[in-house]
């Protein structure tokens, strides 16, 4: 009788009755049960726990009340479904809910497991801190569901939602994410939160944990503005002088001189070519001018194609700059570090 | 006033042809004239006007000159009179500078039968050659064709002969002009059933500038 009685006690503490809140309860009616527990009065304790839920407490409370509550009927002769919905409820409160098996009477441990295999939950996401590169490695991702469900595992930010997993899975189960867009590229630095939601027929259940990545710096390539060890030609020159532009003005001053004196007819005698000398002479001089100018530039076509290839090779060349541009930035290095955990 | 108003109306058709360029312009026009024999010269001076187009492959003038001759020294002519000179200019770019051309050229005299009015159709080609940016050589020849004169007859053989010269800015917004045509006719009457020779001999220079309108 002693020896049931240490171990009631021993669970009573385990379920958080007593002294694993740290706390005394807020509600005066559940400290007079938790009293009566500590008593030994298990039918005291239950009296008061179920008055005390019937007055207005907050969540702590009510997880402290419905534990004991738990604990004692799974002492009670036929108290075991009572203490199962108990510690369902008890549940529903706080899903993280563990008892310590060590300190745990053994009625009360199978209740409680009882309780949690009949729901749904996914119970301690835990993200591992870690630190990779990417495509070369991945941060694990750890949780539990309570009973076979389909699982869907995302990453959450304020910019975007990645699909990690998804799968039929019961127990516990081990991911691993490697931080990457569906593209390939690396996500974006920031706050994330890992999404577990599972779902077995009507039944859901949502668990998160907040992790930061932050990512390293990438030495990309400059683009180039020009070839290394090319320079582009002018794509005008200037011609060197030449006598053409004279040598014109004298053929066309001479066809139009010697037509005239062609066709001058003998009848009417010899004219006296003012007209002819006067737009001659104006042929002439315009021709000296034009040979002793300097040539006005023109384009140079071979210049012109040289810096059309030099052109061409430059964007071959940033190309394939940006495609390694490309790969580097999907190598950078991701940390990711948990953060608090969300329900 | 009639040929000025017709200028006056292809400029106007031409000028929302904004595409290409139109160019207007002022010469001063010197001229000599010879007919029936060396005893009948003129020379005088007067004034012209020019308006050109080009479109596409396409380039045409129409010029109006007014000249006022007088007897020329030694011309035992006594009477001076006044030709009203209409050209028109179509041509049509081959390559090179090459262009065939065709036209009309109408000369009317006043006081009438002074000398000659005359009427032609021209057909022949034109070279142009650009010695630099604004700079541009004309050398053209026509056949005048179809000629008919106020007295009557005919010619033959009646041929034209031109050389110009276009100094300008490069965007062809204003240039100079200098332009020579020389035309020989053989003109030949009849009279009571006797062939006269009567030819014709006129040598124009052209001087004047011009303005580029349009792009």
């Amino acid at each position: 009788m002693r020896r049931a009685a240490l171990f009631v006690l021993a669970g009573l503490s385990a379920a958080g009755v007593a002294a694993a809140q740290g706390t005394a309860p807020q509600n005066a009616t559940l400290r007079r049960a938790v009293q009566a527990a500590e008593n030994l009065n298990l039918p005291q304790a239950i009296t008061l726990a179920n008055q005390a839920l019937g007055q207005h407490m907050n969540a702590t409370d009510q997880e402290r009340a419905y534990s004991l509550l738990g604990d004692a009927y799974s002492n009670q002769p036929d108290g075991f479904d009572k203490a199962m919905n108990a510690f369902r409820q008890v549940l529903l409160i706080n899903p993280e809910r563990q008892l310590d098996p060590n300190r745990t009477a053994t009625k009360t441990l199978v209740a409680f497991n009882m309780a949690l295999s009949t729901m749904l939950l996914v119970r301690g996401v835990t993200v591992d801190s870690s630190s990779f590169v990417v495509g070369q490695g991945a941060v694990p991702i750890h949780f539990t569901v309570t009973s076979p469900a389909r699982v869907h595992i995302k990453a959450v930010s304020a910019k975007t939602t990645v699909n990690i997993d998804s799968s039929i899975a019961n127990g516990t189960v081990n991911v691993r994410w490697n931080g990457t867009l569906p593209n390939g590229d690396p996500v974006p630095a920031g706050d994330y939160t890992i999404v577990v939601d599972a779902a077995a027929e009507q039944n859901t259940f949502s668990a998160g944990a907040r992790v930061h990545v932050s990512a390293g710096t990438v030495d990309t390539l400059a683009h180039l503005t020009s070839m290394p060890g090319y320079s582009k030609l002018p794509d005008m020159e200037v011609p060197p002088r030449s006598w053409r532009p004279l040598g014109v003005s004298f053929l066309y001053a001479g066809i139009a001189g010697a037509g005239t004196l062609a066709l001058e007819n003998s009848q009417l005698g010899s004219a006296n070519r003012r007209e002819l000398s006067l737009v001659a002479v104006g042929v002439l001089a315009t021709g000296v001018v034009m040979m002793l100018k300097k040539p006005s530039p023109v384009p140079a076509q071979g210049n012109i194609l040289y810096n059309k290839l030099l052109d061409e090779q430059l964007i071959r060349r940033n190309a394939d700059i940006a495609q390694q541009n490309v790969t580097l930035r999907r190598q950078v290095r991701l940390t990711v570090a948990p953060a608090a955990v969300t329900k | 006033m009639k040929r000025a108003l017709v200028l006056v109306a292809l400029c106007a058709f031409a000028a929302p042809v904004s595409a290409q360029f139109v160019n207007v312009g002022v010469q001063g026009v010197f001229g000599d004239y010879r007919e029936l024999g060396p005893a009948l010269s003129y020379n005088g001076g007067g004034i012209g006007g020019i308006a050109e187009l080009n479109w596409h492959k396409f380039s045409g003038d129409f010029q109006i000159a007014k000249i006022n001759f007088n007897p020329a020294s030694g011309s035992a002519a006594t009477d001076k009179f006044t030709s009203t000179q209409f050209d028109a200019h179509l041509r049509w770019f081959l390559a090179s500078g090459i262009s065939l051309e065709t036209g009309y050229t109408k000369r009317d005299i006043s006081p009438d039968f002074t000398t000659q009015d005359f009427t032609a159709i021209r057909a022949g080609v034109r070279a142009n050659y650009g010695l630099g940016p604004g700079v541009n050589l004309l050398l053209r020849g026509n056949y005048l064709a179809a000629a008919k004169f106020s007295g009557g007859g005919t010619a033959p053989l009646a041929l034209e002969l031109g050389l110009g010269l276009s100094v300008g800015a490069a965007n062809n917004r204003y240039r100079f002009t200098a332009d020579y045509e020389f035309q020989r006719i053989d003109r030949k009457t009849t009279i009571s059933g006797t062939d006269y020779k009567v030819p014709i001999q006129q040598a124009v220079a052209r001087v004047g500038a011009a303005i580029g309108l349009g792009r």
